[in-house]
């Protein structure tokens, strides 16, 4: 098929998917849902991996949309390597977590408003993927957000979970103010919203309040990024994020982990073009800044996937430092790896909670290695990946963007410098709080995690070789042969997808080498490979070494305390809670908001508003109204007691009058003769004198 | 074909047939309504078929002399039926067609006096489509008056407790209103003379065809209004004098704060078909009337005062907003929403631009279309449970799944979700006040209001339908999901705002031609 009809008809199955499973009987369907959901999936993956990118600029398509005269909004499909690996990851891990889900969701009584919700987000997020100008990919950014709000509060009879669901739509809706902002000033800027057509050269000259043309770009910049902020979770707007652990926990790994919060990356990677070298400063250390402060947080959480939560804010920030350096293959490629190590972790997660029956404190688990062996080696390996070390697609992404910052940073040292600086301390805490959530998810509380490591490493490898050894001498069935199939037998869903996700975390997915970055193809495609220090990989390692003993023991430590419910230092209880409170930024938003618009006793600007609307404007109309009624009663005195009575009087007058005159009248004749005498001799004199 | 004339005289004819009925029959009455607005809406369509997208004019032109009178030996005095409709107008008479069949189909709850009820409900929609098709300003005048007469009596019988109030404070406000307009349109009709009938007659005549109007060349030398000589009243020139006028003319019908104090009680007050026809159609008058009249016939005064009208816009947008997270009773939270969102509207004509004009327009009939599903929805609760108190429900999504569906339909297609029309209404509003010459903190602070909505409509939708299912034990049985009607009302509704939010140029197509040449 011709790309054109195979991405209409990939975004088709998922729209119509979504309604199909939205209109399915709830109680009739709560089983076969899920793999209605996984066959359209499947179908989307199988689809997208036909689309051929053979050509090394981007394409583009172009439909009608909004066809305002001069100003006409098109429907665009840019397609470019950028679009189909983005394409392939998103539906990819949409698949993993779709099987995952089958079973995780399988007892819940809405599991078909589950799966069309993640059909919809699906869409929506190739929507935006696909989206050839910044309109339209804000039209699906919204709609991503969307789905997560659904998702966030999909047990929406919980409390936590409103609450959590609305702080993110809220949050991510002022980063969309911002991000709205942004759109309108790039195209006051370059005339234009379409991603193919920007260019230094072409940007209209203006000059608005003192600011020249590039000033404004850069503010441009700036306001998209408000935008990016809030979806990839990046200071100040983080704070939804942790609290969207609320949904579901393949949600999570999908939404909160793997794409939806790498579209701010991803838009950061489409806006290249335009983002200037002040902006990229600023980006570059807002994600360092965030990765650092994120880290801190996860060192202290104790649920397991907050520390996921504050893990992916954290590599947000390295993708986003990645992108403000203008280093868009290492941060795309990091963004990928990423994705799936790190849905790989939160389906792990999922695993371990739905094993302990909804149990989230880690330190409360521990003693699984045996019970969980696959979704152990899976969990091993991811967090290998987090933490970077070599066989891991980790490895190469997080040091090809440490790579870069060094570059940056030592290039004119300066404000830049920060930025290596907090990206490898970040390094550091993040190998501390995955060892430490190693150690107490997993490990024997009994036994010191390194004996079983060594033992079962020994185990696995004695048995591998073993069986091996079987097959090759085509024995008949032995005893470690036995076992693997054993254990493939016992293999559930969960044991598959973590494991799959694990296996799509080593290194050969994306490198011939899995130690250096030259044969990464991300570099070949995307271009920006640089000069590589080769004194970087001495430096990760040594970070690696000290932070697994740091970790190490202050990990059985803090288990210890635990049990023994010792408390600890006070200094180390301020660090934890200023840790836990993301640095009092948790309650930020919420304490901002009814300061503004509550206010102290009811002085805030809704009291303000309720007063106008009441004291003045309707205020005005009662006194307008008010004052007619008394000028109407005023006419009506002056009615009744004046003109009324004008007319009255005079009428009684003439009646006075007329009564005095009937007296006269009384038949006496002399007397009416002496009147006409005196009358006629009044006419007379009258007309002598005149 | 006198179509035009059909959507004026079909409802007119049905009142009538209303009246001549007599009560036996009376429950034939709804059905005659509901047949001559599914009638009308056909007739509305085929307007809409052979309409020519292309063409800025007035189309359909349907003209006959109605009043002439010679004042003197000079001049006459020439008032004429003319009916036309072209691209802005045709989107209302589309609006007006669709909220007026769902209106009536509303209406079959009404239990009283259906006799008057009914006819006044015919005799408004003939107002209202009076008003819409009319090209002589005289003729529009004495639809939009006509309009109050039903609306009066609708809200002051068939409304809530306070109804008598609420009749009154809107007749009165909006009737202030209309006065302010009548003073304009005598102005005008005295400064402009018709150069072709002049020339003919050998008399000066005054008309007020607007398309006459609207021509600077028929202005009369040294009139009150003329452009070269301005007369001063008040140490203003006259123009922009009349220009204010009709701004707070229409503004009051808008509405726009701060002349908007009549619309939340007649809104509470008001029974639910009415509350759909007021803020699906009767408001959007007011924007019409601005581009109409305003735009078409003072074009200098208006482009000078551009600032003023996006300013009354974005504090409209902002403060409704800021009294719609104020209210507790749900139908108020609504009626607050509704001056929020019309504000958009006055931003996107302030712009100046075929981006803010066409999303003026498209804002009114998204607003249309969301604010009739807004009140039907409130009307559904208010049925069953007599409180429309936000407080006293919870969770009601458990017991209530296709109410709460098409809740969320219209609360996130009022807070601007994309694929829902709300959302492209606003982004063009801002986006074309943002491109003109407007200050640009404008536009930008009008996106506050975006923040704002997402706010108060979020948390009525948490407060109401989401949490464990509790309210008072009195409501627990009547609280029944959706019935067919309500169903079928709510769900066309909704599926044309899913429309025209991934479809746009449904409409912009029909609006986009003649906005362009209003411009010029």
């Amino acid at each position: 098929m011709n790309p054109e009809s195979l991405i209409f008809f990939n975004l088709q199955i998922y729209v119509l998917g979504f309604l199909f499973l939205l209109s399915l009987n709830t109680t009739v369907f709560v089983g076969t849902s899920g793999w209605i959901s996984f066959v359209i999936n499947l179908l989307g993956v199988i689809i997208t991996s036909n689309l051929i990118v053979n050509y090394p600029g981007t394409f583009v398509f172009e439909y009608e949309w909004i066809s305002i005269d001069k100003a006409p909004l098109t429907f665009s499909i840019l397609i470019n390597y950028q679009t189909k690996f983005m394409l392939l990851l998103v539906q990819g891990i949409g698949c993993f977590v779709n099987l995952f889900s089958t079973r995780y969701m399988a007892e819940d009584a809405g599991a078909n408003r589950f799966f069309a919700y993640l059909n919809l987000f699906v869409f929506s997020m190739l929507g935006l993927v696909l989206a050839g100008n910044l309109f339209q990919l804000y039209f699906f950014w919204e709609l991503v957000g969307f789905c997560s709000y659904l998702l966030i509060g999909f047990w929406y009879t919980k409390k936590t979970a409103n609450s959590a669901a609305i702080k993110a739509f809220l949050l991510n809706r002022i980063g969309d103010a911002f991000f709205l902002g942004g759109i309108f000033l790039i195209y006051y800027l370059f005339g234009t919203l379409n991603f193919d057509s920007w260019g230094d050269s072409k940007i209209i000259e203006r000059d608005y309040i003192y600011l020249t043309s590039h000033q404004l770009q850069t503010l441009a910049v700036l306001l998209i990024f408000g935008g990016v902020m809030a979806k990839s979770a990046q200071l100040p707007l983080q704070v939804w994020l942790p609290d969207a652990m609320e949904g579901p926990t393949p949600a999570s790994a999908l939404i909160h982990a793997a794409t939806m919060v790498v579209a701010g990356v991803f838009l950061l990677g489409r806006i290249m073009p335009v983002i200037t070298p002040d902006a990229g400063m600023f980006i570059s250390i807002i994600g360092g800044l965030t990765s650092l402060v994120a880290a801190f947080s996860a060192l202290f959480q104790n649920d397991i996937k907050k520390v996921l939560a504050f893990s992916t804010i954290s590599q947000l920030g390295f993708m986003v430092a990645g992108m403000g350096m203008g280093q868009l293959a290492a941060s795309l490629f990091h963004l990928t790896t990423h994705a799936f190590f790190k849905a790989g972790l939160f389906l792990c997660a999922g695993a371990v909670i739905s094993y302990l029956h909804h149990e989230q404190d880690m330190r409360k688990m521990g003693n699984l290695t045996q019970k969980l062996p696959a979704v152990f080696a899976a969990f091993v390996i991811c967090s290998a990946a987090l933490i970077g070390l070599p066989f891991t697609s980790g490895f190469l992404s997080k040091e090809s963007i440490l790579n870069a910052s060094f570059i940056y940073g030592l290039e004119e040292p300066g404000i830049k410098t920060v930025v290596p600086v907090l990206l490898t301390i970040t390094s550091f805490m993040t190998t501390w709080y995955v060892i430490r959530q190693v150690v107490m998810v997993f490990f024997q509380r009994d036994y010191t995690p390194m004996e079983v490591i060594i033992d079962s490493t020994k185990k696995t490898v004695g048995g591998a070789l073993k069986s091996l050894q079987d097959v090759l001498t085509a024995e008949k069935k032995g005893d470690s042969e036995e076992k693997i199939i054993q254990f493939i037998r016992n293999l559930g869903v969960f044991d598959v997808v973590t494991l799959g996700l694990a296996i799509v975390s080593l290194w050969f997915f994306y490198s011939g080498s899995p130690f250096h970055n030259s044969e990464v193809w991300f570099f070949e495609k995307f271009g920006g490979e640089q000069q590589m220090y080769d004194w970087l990989p001495w430096l990760v390692g040594f970070l690696f070494l000290s932070a697994l003993l740091v970790s190490y023991n202050s990990t059985l430590e803090e288990i210890r305390r635990y049990y023994f419910q010792e408390s600890e230092p006070i200094w180390k209880q301020k660090i934890e809670k200023l840790a836990l409170r993301q640095l009092y930024m948790d309650k930020l938003y919420e304490t901002g908001f009814r300061k503004i618009f509550f206010g102290k006793e009811n002085s805030g600007i809704l009291a303000a508003a309720d007063y106008i609307e009441r004291n003045w404007l309707n205020g005005w109309l009662t006194k307008v109204s008010q004052a007619t009624v008394y000028l109407a009663k005023m006419a009506g005195i002056i009615e009744a007691n004046i003109i009324d009575a004008a007319v009255l009087g005079s009428f009684a007058m003439i009646k006075k009058l007329g009564d005095k005159i009937r007296k006269w009248g009384n038949g006496n004749i002399q007397l009416y003769i002496a009147g006409l005498f005196v009358v006629l001799a009044a006419i007379i004199l009258i007309l002598i004198v005149v | 074909m006198e179509i035009l004339s059909s959507l004026i005289l079909l409802p007119l004819a049905g009142a009538l047939l209303i009246l001549l009925l007599p009560k036996v029959y009376k429950t034939s009455y709804k059905w005659i309504t509901l047949i001559t607005q599914i009638l009308l809406l056909i007739n509305v369509f085929t307007v809409l078929g052979i309409f020519d997208k292309q063409n800025p004019e007035y189309q359909l032109l349907e003209h006959s002399e109605w009043i002439r009178i010679s004042l003197g030996s000079k001049s006459i005095l020439s008032i004429d039926y003319i009916l036309g409709v072209d691209g802005l107008s045709i989107s209302l008479v589309a609006l007006s067609g669709i909220v007026f069949l769902i209106a009536s189909i509303s209406s079959f709850k009404i239990v009283y006096r259906e006799k008057t009820y009914f006819s006044l409900f015919l005799l408004l929609t003939a107002s209202v489509y009076g008003c819409f098709l009319a090209v002589d300003f005289f003729l529009f005048f004495v639809f939009f008056e006509f309009m109050l007469l039903p609306m009066y009596f609708l809200i002051g019988i068939w409304g809530g407790k306070n109804r008598a109030y609420a009749s009154l404070k809107f007749f009165i406000y909006t009737f202030a209103g209309s006065v302010l307009i009548l003073v304009v349109m005598i102005c005008m009709a005295i400064s402009s003379q018709d150069e072709f009938f002049s020339s003919e007659y050998n008399r000066l005549v005054y008309s007020f065809d607007f398309r006459m109007l609207k021509d600077s060349a028929n202005l009369i030398e040294n009139a009150l209004l003329s452009i070269k000589n301005p007369t001063l009243i008040f140490g203003l020139p006259a123009r922009e004098l009349m220009f204010f006028l009709l701004l707070i003319g229409f503004g009051i019908k808008m509405p726009i704060v701060p002349f908007h104090t009549w619309l939340p009680d007649a809104h509470v007050e008001a029974p639910t078909p009415i509350s759909v026809i007021l803020a699906g159609i009767l408001l959007k008058i007011g924007g019409y009337g601005v581009i109409r009249v305003a735009y078409q016939i003072l074009p200098d005064a208006s482009v000078k005062y551009a600032i003023l009208i996006a300013v009354l816009g974005l504090v409209s947008i902002i403060y409704g907003a800021l009294n719609a997270l104020n209210q507790t009773d749900l139908k108020k939270m609504i009626a607050y929403s509704s001056i929020s969102h019309m504000g958009f509207v006055f931003i996107g004509i302030a712009a100046f631009n075929s981006i803010g004009f066409n999303g003026a327009v498209f804002q009114m009939f998204s607003h249309g279309i969301l604010s009739s599903m807004l009140f039907l929805l409130v009307g559904v609760i208010y049925d069953r449970t007599h409180d429309r108190d936000i407080r006293s429900f919870s969770g009601l999504a458990k017991r209530m799944p296709i109410y709460t569906l098409m809740v969320a339909v219209a609360f996130f297609g009022s807070l601007g979700l994309p694929s829902l029309s709300g959302f492209i209404g606003e982004f063009l509003t801002l986006h074309g006040g943002f491109q003109s010459d407007l200050p640009k903190g404008i536009p930008a602070l009008g996106i506050i209001g975006i923040v704002l909505s997402a706010v108060y409509f979020l948390w009525t939708f948490q407060r109401m339908f989401f949490g464990e299912f509790s309210t008072k034990e009195e409501y627990k049985l009547s609280l029944k999901d959706l019935n067919k009607q309500e169903m079928v009302m709510l769900g066309a509704l909704a599926i044309l705002t899913l429309l025209l939010g991934i479809i746009p140029n449904l409409l912009i197509n029909y609006t986009n031609t003649t906005l362009l040449d209003i411009l010029k």
